[in-house]
């Protein structure tokens, strides 16, 4: 399965692009494969993904949350407001 | 008794306070963060802020109303810009109202410590040129 992953703020910018296509292997594909393939598909975003979460359509999601066709997909990491 | 909560995304950067203290408030603390004229040794120009929404929104009501529920406030009201943002001018407001000074101050530090750990708004420097 193909995943689209929204990038925003330093994530965007270390990997270059908004969204990252990557392709999960696993059935079904869960959110830590997902960071798994982002991991692979982009290793400039390496080091900052320990410490990011996976959003599925506007909710961060636990590690084992499978993710379906339709779902938005965010990478939410290196937060900075306020 | 449940807080007043108030979330206020808002384009560029925040318009004077006039939010007035919850009735019977005896603290009203208001807290606001301005773009400072630099960044890791450089000079800054600007900050460009992005949220996603609804999501920003969301984590903030619920940030908000937890730290609320925490503290004993009798308001919070949250203010953050998105967009760009000049260096001196303002783009965070966080304005409490609670019986006492201590739950209001106590509350101030633990919603910005909370907030720049896990809600999703980005910062995106503008330095200067040259």
């Amino acid at each position: 399965m193909t995943v689209t992953v929204l990038l925003f703020g330093p994530q965007a910018t270390l990997a270059g692009v908004r969204e990252l296509a990557v392709r999960v292997d696993d059935e079904p594909a869960t959110a830590d494969a997902v960071l798994a393939a982002l991991r692979d598909a982009e290793p400039r975003l390496g080091p900052s993904l320990a410490a990011s979460r996976l959003a599925v359509n506007h909710a961060f999601v636990a590690p084992d949350q499978t993710i379906a066709p339709t779902d938005e997909v965010a990478l939410i990491g290196m937060v900075s407001g306020g | 008794m449940n807080a007043d909560v108030q979330i206020v995304i808002s384009e560029g950067p925040l318009p004077s306070a006039d939010a007035t203290p919850a009735t019977g408030a005896g603290a009203w603390v208001v807290f606001e963060g301005v773009v400072r004229p630099e960044e890791s040794g450089r000079v800054l120009t600007a900050l460009v802020y992005e949220a996603y929404e609804p999501m920003t929104t969301r984590e903030l009501k619920h940030l908000a109303g937890r730290v609320a529920a925490d503290f004993g406030l009798m308001a919070i009201c949250v203010e953050h810009s998105v967009g760009r943002v000049a260096v001196g001018e303002v783009s965070f407001r966080l304005s409490v109202a609670s019986a006492h000074r201590a739950e209001a101050l106590a509350a101030v530090a633990e919603f910005i410590d909370a907030m720049k750990r896990t809600v999703p708004l980005w910062k995106n420097a503008e330095f200067a040129s040259g």
